[in-house]
Formats: structure tokens, C-alpha cells, sequence
């Protein structure tokens, strides 16, 4: 279904691609066209689209197609930890479906024909989190969440719809303001809700049972790349002794292992800079990510069931090293 | 005829087993995690014995209502679930074992072991409900009377497994403690440290302090204290108050466990969580001794409904008629240790790190049988 | 060490020690000048009271019994303590200075005490880490010198038995003793109130200390009172000198405890609102009358208290508080976690603050008040300024007090004593029981501390001690 809706994608003019097909063009447009979809699918619906008009001739001209688009890809998204762990699970795929079997041309033919299906499996392995996630929350629970994340809110909802009754506190999130849409979200479907300024946090998380954050991105320590204010939240939260939990799908699991957000790619630069003059739209090019490690999370729901920061990086280990 | 017969009296005396078994536990008569999980198995050993089926999961589906039915009657029991749990996965195992070696596809099945890869792997190839598959279309028909020697096996095994388990535990001792040491534990109702350290004084000369976790068992925690001075190791009792001050001279923490929760965290008798942290705060490493048995594949989400209270007159003589009237008595019976709390666990199958134990629970469980 | 101590408690009874021996010398001077008969007989009657409380509750073994194995595991366990003890004696520069105060301590109370013939046993059965501390509880006064005045042999017996127990009421005690001692007391001929007077009354302090050791607030209150004799004009007539001394130390206690305590009380009660649920340990009187006051304001409140064996204290508590209807929940230490969950603040009382802010408190609130810091719950400290200390200590260990370690193997939860498994432990050389007092909670649990003159963090322990108690 989600597939007829796909195909129509034509490649835009002007592209740059070896075959003339424009892999940010296409992520950019899904993304566009489908507010639930996450980074990550959209990065794997984009080279599955690459894949169904390329006819490669041997197994590595396909992996080399795939890398090229890949680091395209990379290189043309300003925010790409996300999608990067997408992409680093379809090749990782495509190779071992390689390595196996030896049939490259029916692994590529599998993935073009399935490619609808992905988005549907990663939209239901939302639902599954919010179902393994559901019994964190009880009833009279007051809850801290930060920004927006699908996963979080997915959760919530469900939540609702189950008839447990809690508050909600969002944070704004500055400087891209999320926080608003998702107490729009929530407020919508009957949970109270109210918002703060990111500086609130240390106020009111003495009234708060629990937090859940989403990720951008689930590093292999089992620390988390997610939004920048969500640090300042984590050490919040383990010094008044209150759980944090992340809300990440699996696919959000990604190849890097960074010690602090300097770590980071894509980082914007003039963040680190100091000036005396003063500068109109500095707080735009404040950063937008941060690191939180592993020791301020109290557990992981992910669609692969409640994880410990070990689990992670076993689903890790298990996908690169054989 | 006559074999029909003979069946449903066996099955009369089956359910007349089960239902005694239901009020025992019920009743609390068979007490401590070990006896329970040992009866429980010694009770699926004789259900799968006498049962018949035709289909691998009529079996499955008859052990997961009778587990239901023990949880009902003792929920706080978790050792009987785990059995129950293990026993369950030990059946879907011998059955898949079957389904692929007689299939062929298990080669296919197999590689793609990862479950990240189950975004972009599907059904036609290498589906996700793959166990539910096999166990529901391709059960060929001479494969029950080849599987029920194997479960049998397998349970008989799993009770050989319980009853050496403070062997193997204990066995650990001596690369847990050292000469001279000084060791405290908060649990000094526990059959598991008992041999752990009766076992290790054989080979190490080290002090103990058993803290009396007062008011619940503490004839069992003095008659504990006099088994170690009587095995001749230095032994001191200390009051449950005393911890504090004395933790900066302690060695290690070794508690038993009542139940190992999948996040690592653990219930073990009143006192231990605070015991715990206090031991945290002095830096000195908490190092559980448990038997797999006590590991259950459930996540502390509502602590206090795990936590069972005890009866308030030991707290309270009732004799204090008018206090007992007007004060809200309070006696807990077990502690929730957060897995933070906790630096080594000591299973028989090795020491493991609090944060690994989620892997020791998809070893031994499988997730569909969480809830039973 | 160990062997020292055991030689000179070893010493066979009815061999008093030289300086026993000068003090009956003293003594027989004094005792003729004293003939207070009537209040005497009074005392005999309380102490006899308190005689048979005290063997109700230390059911010890004949000492034959023990005798033949004795002189054996003493050696054994002078080997053993060498270990531990230089683990111990590790902690630190800082402590030294305690470590000189406790020796002193010690020392004085063992020659006092050289001869009571029970002492023998215990020492043999000590734990090793606390060898340094001696057991100084008596439960007779057979022995006691004849300058000792009735009233101090009671109240040492009450000391002894516990039946005065807490650091403000035993101060009151020993002062209001203290009183009639200075009542009765006659300055013998060739001296001056002022100069012989403190003799007099050190005698009845050592002979107090033989119960158990003096509180801080004892200790300061003697100090002063020692300064307030020493300043006595010899110009005035003795009973003047009496008479004023007398009244002084009514003023003393009425500034120092009850006002003190008022003030404290009217300041602490604001932390208190309605539908808080506050924690407690034990029992402190400064506390419960805080409690009392918020509820007679009419805040709604519930109130938990925490106790512990072997003194149940806060079973007092909880009725005195359950009485006065307030909401009550009694729980022991060990479902402290339990119980935990939705408590608001916590309230301690204490015995002593130590100048490096530490609080010295009976044993378990060290744990009551982490618990709560670990859960970011407030934990105020009541506490009048005279239980400040200018001691410093790091750890529990170095000082502390020693109670009967029979008191362990009695798990009744009332009066009744019932002798559990262990009623034999003294047979097994290898089992030892051990009974401390106190214990030393860090500054960095304690959020605020309520005196008369103020509240403050632990850190400014040392400023009031400058400022208030050398004035």
C-alpha cells in the first residue's frame, strides 16, 4: 500500500547522481510527505528506491552503489546521526544477504519488492514499544517528557487509550520549539498537560515520577543522541533518584561510540565560538543535539523488548561482528 | 477400554496432586524459594509424564494454565513462574529442534539472528514468526512420542541442576574472598550464603558480620550466626541499626536473593536495600549469591505490590493493646535492591554483572511465555 | 593493649587498685559528715528497684563457668585484634586528638572500675574493632566509695539500667544530683568551698562514669559548672556560696534545656505543614515536642517512626504522640525503605554535634538520614546548642559507647525478656555480639540544624561553638 504511494517518485531534474537519481531530493521528500516517518526509514526507503533503478552487475557495484549514496546522503543532510544508523543497517544487510546466500540479485529484487513494507514495520514497531512500555506508567504518575519524539508520544497515547490517568510535563525545547507540538498532541487526546521553559526542569522535577526521552539516535554504549537540553535533564534526574527511560526504536541503534557531544558529527561550528559583537540569530545556530551517557538511563524500551545499556550494544555486536 | 480407563484414573490422581499442590503454596506450606521451585518441577515432571497430546501445543498451552493457576495462588512466589517459564521454553526448544532437523530449513532460518534485522527481513524468506509458525503448521505426527522422553530429560535435568546449585555457588568462595576479610551480610536467612561461606572458611580465614534483619526469622538469623562461629569462623551479630557504622570496615556485602528481576535488580529480606546503599556509599562492593531458579523475566514496574508484609505483632507485641490500636503497624517482609545497588551476581552458571541478567532471562525464557 | 587491659581486670576482686585505696582514705572523713540517713534509705529503695531490672535483662553465666577457657582465648584474641586494630588506627590524622581524649577516658574509668567483678567476662567476649572502648556498665554500688552521695549512686544505677536515658535528660538529672550534692556538702576544715568543692564533686562524676561514659551535654554542663565553683568569692559564707551555686544551676537548666528547647520548638514547627508525612527515628524529646506543638496548632500531619532493638525508644514516642491523636506509623529499621516512599521531611534529634558538623545520634540514624538524602527528603537535626561539641571525629569507631551485648540475645519486643538462640554465645569463642550506642551521620545528609539560636548547616557547627559557648 505504502509502496503504490511510493513508486510515483520519479528522480528530480537536475541530479547528481551517477544514474541521475538524487538521494537527499528523495529522503527530503518522504520525510516531507510522511511526518511519521523517522529518519532512519526514510533513509532505507531512499536506497531501496535507488536500488529498483539501478541495474548493478555484480554484488560489489551494488555495494558500491549503496556506499556512494550513502555517503552522499551523509554529507547532504545537515543532521544525519539519525539516518546514518539506517543506513549502516541496509548495507549491513545487503551484505550479509550477500555473504550468505551469494544471490545478490535476489536480495536486491526481495528489498525493492518489499519496500513499502518497511515503513509499516517500523511505524508498528512503535506500537509495539508503547506496548511493552505501557505498564511504566501507572496511574497518578507525573511525567516529564522533552521535546517531541514519536516513540514517547506513541507511549503516551496508548497510555490514555488504556484509561491510565498522568500528568505531563513538556519542556519547550528550545531553540526548535517541539515541545509545543507534542503538548499539542497529548492535550488533544485528553491528557493534562504543562508546558515549561527548558530551565524549569531543576524546578520541577522534584513533582516528577519519571522521564521518557526519546533518541535520535542509540550509541553502542547505550547512550543516547537526542535533542540537546535531554543531558541537563539526565543529571537532573539521577540526582533527585528519579528513573529515565529512553523510547527508541531498534533501528535508532547506531554505530558510534562518543564520550561527550564534541564527538558528534555535523555539530554546528559556531556554537564553540566566542565573540564580543552581538549577533542576530545566535540562538539558531545554537546546537541542536546532545550526548547523555549510559549511567544517567535507567533502562531502554525499544521494540526488542526493556534493555539495559549492555543490551544495546549486544544487538550491536551480534549485527557487526560475526 | 480398559487403557481408557486406567488413563483417567491416573489423570484423577494427577488432578488430585495438582489441587494439594495449589493449597500447599497457597498456605505457605512449602516455604523459601528453593523448596518451591524444587516442587515445582518435581510437580511438571509428573503432569508431562501422564499427559497426552497430539499436538505440541495443547502441551504448551496445559502447562501455561496450570502455571496461571500457581502464580494466582502465591503471585509473590516468583521461583514457581520461572520453573514454570523454563520448563515452557525446554518444550518449544525440543519441539524446534524436531521441526528443523526434520524440515532442513533450519540452515535458512538461522543466520539472520539479529533482531534489528527485523525491519527489513520478511515472511516469504526468514519471517519473524517463525517459532510460532513451525510450532503450529509443521508438527509431523511422530514427533510427540519422540519429544516426551526428551522433555522428561530435560526437566529431570533441570532438577538435578536445582539441587547442586549452592555447590556450585559456593564453590565461587574463594575467588570472592580473601584472607582476613571482612565479610557483612544482610540476609543471614539464606541457605545459599550459609554454604557459600561455611564452604570458602574451609580455604580462607575471614570475619562475619551478620546483621540481624530484626524483627522477621531472627531465630534463623541467630541459629545462622551460631552454624558459622560452630564451623569456627569469627562471627559477630550486629543489630540492623549497627550498619552504618561499622560498613567502612567491611570487606564485601554478600546477600542471597529472594527473586533476580530481568533489569538486575532484586527483592532479598527487609533491610537489604538500605543495607545496599549504605555499602555504596562506603564503596564496598554488594556481591549476590543466587540461584538461576530465582531469576524471573519480570521488570519491577509496581515495586510495591512485589513486596510482601508480614505479620505486625512481631513488630508490636499486641499486649500493647492501646498502641496497637491507634498506630499504623508496619513489617515488610522483603526489600527491592535496585540493580545500581548491586556489583556482582553469583549464579551457578558464574558471576555476572547486574547489567548483564537480561541476557541470563532471553537464555532461559522465551518472551512469549512472560505472561503466563 | 589488649593483654593490659585484660591484666588489670584480671586482678582479682577485693585487691583495689592504690588509688582506690587513697580515696576510702579521703573518704572516711567525709562519709561522717554526711548524715543524710533518711534520704539514703530512699535512694537504696530506687536502687534496688533498678538492681532488679538490670539482672532481668543481662542474664549473665556464673563466672566459674567461664573461667577455665579464659586466660586461652584471650591470647587467641590479642592475636587476632592486632590486625584489625592497626586497620582502624588508620583513619586519619584528624582523629588522633580523639583517639588521646579516649585513653583518657579509659583509663580513668578503669581504675574506678578495676574491681567490679563482672567485667572479666565481657572483655573476654569483645569484638575487636571496639577493644579501645571499655564496658563501664556496673550493676551494683557495693563497691562504691563512702564519699559518694546516695543521690549520685542512684542516678548512676538509673544511668546504668537505662532508666534515664537521652543526652537532655541526663544532663538534667546529673545537675538536679548535683544540686543536692552541693546541698549537703559541708567543706571540711583547712580548705575553701571553692578550691575543695570540684574535688568533691569530680569524685562523684568518676563514680557517675562508671555507669556509662558522660554525654557531651554532661560534659559541658560540668565544665560550666566547675567555672561557675572555681569563680565562688571566698568572702561569701558557704551556705551563700550554696545557695547561689544552687540557683544558678536552676537558671542553667532552664536557659540551656527548657528555654532552649521553647525556642527550638516555635522555630522547627514551621517546617511543618499540613498533610506532610514526617519521618523520625527513635526518640527525641526536643522532637516530639515539636510534633506535640504542630499538632496542637491544629496542622494535620502523620507522623512514622523508625525504632530499633535493643532500646525500642520510639515506642515511648509513638504513644506519647498516637495519645495526643496524632496520626502515627510504627515501623522498625529494617522497612525503612518501605516506608519511605512518602515522607516529606525528616526530623532527629540528637546527642552531640560535633565541631566538624558530624551528628553523634543513637545507632541507625546515620542510615535513616542517607536513606533519606539518597531520596532527596530534607532531614532537619532539633538540637540546643548544648550538645555541641568542639570534638572532632571521622568515623563511628574510634569513639563510641559499648551497651551489654546480652541485650542482643534477648529477642523479646517488650519487657519480658526472652533469651533467643544465642542465649548460650558465650560458650562459642568464635561468637561475639556487639552493642554500640551511636553512630556518626555525615554533614552532607544533614540540610539544617534547629538550635535556640538559629538555624544552620552543619558547617557552621564550629562558629556557634566560638560564639555562644565560649561566652
Amino acid at each position: 500500500m505504502a509502496l503504490s504511494e511510493t513508486t510515483p517518485l520519479t528522480p528530480p531534474v537536475g541530479s547528481v547522481a551517477a544514474n541521475g537519481f538524487d538521494i537527499v531530493a528523495t529522503y527530503r521528500r518522504f520525510l516531507q510527505e510522511d511526518p511519521d516517518m523517522t529518519m532512519p526509514v526514510a533513509a532505507i526507503e531512499s536506497l531501496v528506491i535507488l536500488l529498483s533503478q539501478t541495474e548493478p552487475t555484480t554484488a560489489s557495484e551494488l555495494m558500491d552503489i549503496l556506499a556512494k549514496a550513502v555517503a552522499e546522503l551523509k554529507k547532504g543532510v545537515k543532521n544525519s546521526i539519525s539516518l546514518s544508523a539506517g543506513c549502516d543497517m541496509f548495507q549491513r544487510f545487503v551484505l550479509r544477504n550477500i555473504q550468505e546466500y551469494g544471490d545478490w540479485e535476489a536480495c536486491r529484487r526481495h528489498l525493492v519488492k518489499n519496500g513499502g513494507l518497511f515503513l509499516e514495520r517500523a511505524k508498528a514497531s512503535r506500537y509495539k514499544i508503547a506496548e511493552l512500555g505501557l505498564p511504566f506508567i501507572q496511574d497518578d504518575d507525573t511525567i516529564l517528557i522533552h521535546s517531541h519524539s514519536r516513540a514517547v508520544t506513541e507511549l503516551l497515547l496508548l497510555a490514555a487509550r488504556r484509561h491510565i490517568r498522568f500528568r505531563v510535563f513538556v519542556t519547550e525545547s528550545r531553540p526548535t520549539e517541539e515541545g509545543l507540538s507534542s503538548a499539542k498532541t497529548l492535550r488533544d487526546n485528553g491528557i493534562p498537560v504543562r508546558v515549561i521553559v527548558d530551565g524549569a526542569v531543576g524546578w520541577a522535577i522534584q513533582k516528577v515520577d519519571k522521564v521518557f526521552v526519546g533518541a535520535e539516535g542509540v550509541a553502542e554504549s547505550g547512550g543516547i543522541i537526542n535533542r540537546v537540553g535531554t543531558y541537563q535533564i539526565a543529571v537532573l534526574a539521577k540526582d533527585s533518584n528519579k528513573p529515565l527511560y529512553v523510547v527508541a526504536e531498534s533501528h535508532k541503534f547506531v554505530r558510534l561510540f562518543p564520550l561527550s557531544p564534541f564527538d558528534l558529527p555535523n555539530e554546528s561550528p559556531a556554537a564553540s565560538t566566542f565573540t564580543t559583537e552581538q549577533e542576530d540569530d545566535e540562538i539558531q545556530s545554537s546546537p541542536l543535539l546532545d550526548f547523555t551517557s549510559d549511567n544517567l538511563i535507567t533502562a531502554l524500551i525499544t521494540d526488542i523488548g526493556v534493555l539495559t545499556s549492555s543490551g544495546v550494544s549486544e544487538e550491536l555486536i551480534k549485527m557487526w561482528y560475526d | 477400554m480398559l487403557a481408557a480407563g486406567a488413563h483417567i484414573s491416573k489423570e484423577k490422581d494427577l488432578n488430585a496432586h495438582i489441587e494439594a499442590f495449589v493449597a500447599q503454596i497457597k498456605r505457605r506450606q512449602i516455604q523459601g524459594s528453593y523448596n518451591v521451585a524444587l516442587a515445582t518441577s518435581q510437580l511438571l515432571l509428573r503432569v508431562v509424564s501422564a499427559a497426552r497430546w497430539t499436538h505440541i501445543d495443547q502441551l504448551v498451552t496445559q502447562i501455561k494454565v496450570l502455571g496461571k493457576r500457581l502464580q494466582s495462588a502465591q503471585p509473590r512466589e516468583l521461583a514457581c513462574g520461572n520453573i514454570i517459564r523454563r520448563v515452557l521454553a525446554l518444550i518449544r526448544e525440543e519441539s524446534e529442534d524436531t521441526n528443523d532437523s526434520e524440515s532442513g530449513d533450519g540452515a535458512i532460518n538461522s543466520p539472520l539472528i539479529t533482531s534489528m534485522f527485523s525491519l527489513l527481513s520478511t515472511n516469504d524468506e526468514y519471517g519473524p514468526n517463525r517459532q510460532s509458525q513451525s510450532l503450529s503448521d509443521s508438527t509431523g505426527r511422530s514427533i510427540k512420542k519422540d519429544l516426551k522422553p526428551y522433555i522428561i530429560e530435560g526437566i529431570q535435568e533441570l532438577i538435578d541442576e536445582l539441587k547442586s546449585i549452592d555447590e556450585s555457588i559456593a564453590s565461587m568462595g574463594v575467588e570472592m574472598i580473601h584472607e582476613n576479610e571482612t565479610i557483612l551480610t544482610p540476609t543471614p536467612n539464606s541457605r545459599t550464603v550459609l554454604k557459600f561461606l561455611l564452604r570458602t572458611a574451609q580455604k580462607r580465614k575471614f570475619t562475619v558480620l551478620v546483621v540481624e534483619v530484626f524483627p522477621n526469622d531472627v531465630e534463623k538469623t541467630h541459629e545462622f550466626a551460631l552454624k558459622l562461629a560452630e564451623a569456627g569462623i569469627e562471627t559477630t551479630v550486629i543489630t540492623d541499626a549497627m550498619v552504618y557504622s561499622i560498613m567502612g570496615r567491611v570487606g564485601k556485602v554478600i546477600l542471597g536473593t529472594h527473586a533476580v528481576l530481568a533489569n538486575g535488580g532484586l527483592l532479598a529480606s527487609a533491610g537489604a536495600a538500605m543495607i545496599c546503599q549504605c555499602a555504596n556509599v562506603h564503596r564496598t562492593p554488594v556481591v549476590i549469591c543466587t540461584g538461576l531458579y530465582k531469576l524471573s523475566p519480570m521488570y519491577p514496574f509496581d515495586i510495591e505490590s512485589l513486596i510482601e508484609v508480614g505479620d505486625t505483632g512481631k513488630v508490636l507485641e499486641f499486649e500493647d493493646g492501646s498502641l496497637v490500636d491507634k498506630v499504623n503497624v508496619v513489617n515488610p517482609l522483603y526489600d527491592y535492591v535496585p540493580p545500581e545497588s548491586v556489583d556482582l551476581c553469583i549464579t551457578n552458571m558464574g558471576g555476572y554483572s547486574p547489567n548483564f541478567m537480561y541476557r541470563l532471562v532471553l537464555d532461559h525464557y522465551r518472551q512469549e511465555d512472560t505472561t503466563l | 593493649m589488649p593483654e593490659l587491659s585484660a591484666k588489670v581486670a584480671l586482678a582479682p576482686p577485693g585487691t583495689p587498685t592504690p588509688k582506690g585505696q587513697q580515696q576510702k582514705g579521703i573518704d572516711k572523713n567525709n562519709a561522717e559528715t554526711q548524715g543524710a540517713k533518711a534520704q539514703r534509705k530512699a535512694e537504696k529503695a530506687a536502687r534496688r528497684a533498678a538492681k532488679v531490672s538490670e539482672q532481668g535483662k543481662s542474664n549473665k553465666p556464673p563466672l566459674e563457668a567461664v573461667a577455665p577457657g579464659r586466660v586461652q582465648s584471650q591470647a587467641k584474641q590479642g592475636r587476632t585484634a592486632s590486625g584489625v586494630g592497626n586497620a582502624s588506627s588508620g583513619g586519619g590524622g584528624s582523629t588522633n586528638s580523639v583517639g588521646n581524649v579516649t585513653a583518657g577516658n579509659a583509663i580513668s574509668s578503669l581504675t574506678t572500675q578495676g574491681t567490679a567483678i563482672h567485667g572479666t567476662d565481657i572483655l573476654d567476649k569483645r569484638v575487636s574493632l571496639f577493644k579501645h572502648l571499655e564496658i563501664t556498665r556496673r550493676s551494683g554500688t557495693a563497691d562504691a566509695a563512702k564519699d559518694i552521695h546516695p543521690a549520685i549512686l542512684a542516678l548512676t544505677l538509673q544511668f546504668a539500667s537505662y532508666t534515664v536515658i537521652g543526652s537532655s535528660a541526663r544532663c538534667r538529672a546529673t545537675l538536679r544530683a548535683f544540686q543536692t550534692v552541693i546541698k549537703d556538702y559541708r567543706t571540711p576544715a583547712g580548705t575553701t568551698l571553692s578550691r575543695n568543692l570540684t574535688n568533691h564533686l569530680s569524685r562523684q562524676i568518676d563514680f557517675l562514669k562508671t555507669a556509662r561514659p558522660l554525654s557531651i551535654t554532661m560534659g559541658n554542663a560540668i565544665r560550666w559548672l566547675k567555672q561557675e565553683i572555681s569563680v565562688v568569692s571566698i568572702d561569701i559564707s558557704d551556705d551563700q556560696a550554696r545557695e547561689s551555686l544552687v540557683e544558678k544551676i536552676d537558671t542553667y537548666i532552664r536557659d540551656k534545656i527548657e528555654v532552649a528547647d521553647r525556642v527550638i520548638v516555635q522555630s522547627a514547627v514551621k517546617q511543618i505543614s499540613k498533610g506532610d508525612v514526617i519521618l523520625t527515628f527513635s526518640r527525641s524529646a526536643v522532637v516530639e515536642q515539636v510534633f506535640l506543638e504542630a499538632n496542637l496548632r491544629g496542622i494535620e500531619f502523620g507522623v512514622v517512626v523508625v525504632d530499633t532493638r535493643p532500646f525500642y525508644e520510639g515506642k515511648e514516642m509513638v504513644r506519647r504522640l498516637s495519645n495526643a491523636g496524632l496520626r502515627c506509623e510504627y515501623v522498625l529499621i529494617s522497612g525503612l525503605s518501605y516506608v519511605l516512599n512518602d515522607i516529606t521531611s525528616v526530623f532527629l534529634g540528637a546527642h552531640a554535634v560535633l565541631s566538624n558538623g558530624q551528628l553523634y545520634s543513637r545507632v541507625g540514624t546515620a542510615l535513616v538520614a542517607m536513606s533519606a538524602k539518597r531520596k532527596n527528603i530534607p532531614v532537619i537535626v532539633c538540637c540546643e546548642s548544648i550538645k555541641f561539641s568542639n570534638r572532632v571525629q571521622l568515623d563511628s569507631v574510634t569513639f563510641n559507647e559499648l551497651g551489654s551485648p546480652d541485650d542482643l540475645m534477648n529477642i523479646s519486643i517488650d519487657s519480658a525478656p526472652k533469651p533467643g538462640p544465642l542465649k548460650n554465645w558465650r560458650d562459642l569463642p568464635n561468637l561475639k555480639l556487639l552493642n554500640i550506642l551511636y553512630d556518626l551521620t555525615p554533614p552532607d545528609y544533614i540540610k539544617k540544624i534547629v538550635t535556640e539560636v538559629g538555624s544552620l548547616p552543619p558547617s557552621s557547627v564550629p562558629v556557634i561553638i566560638r560564639e555562644y559557648n565560649s561566652a
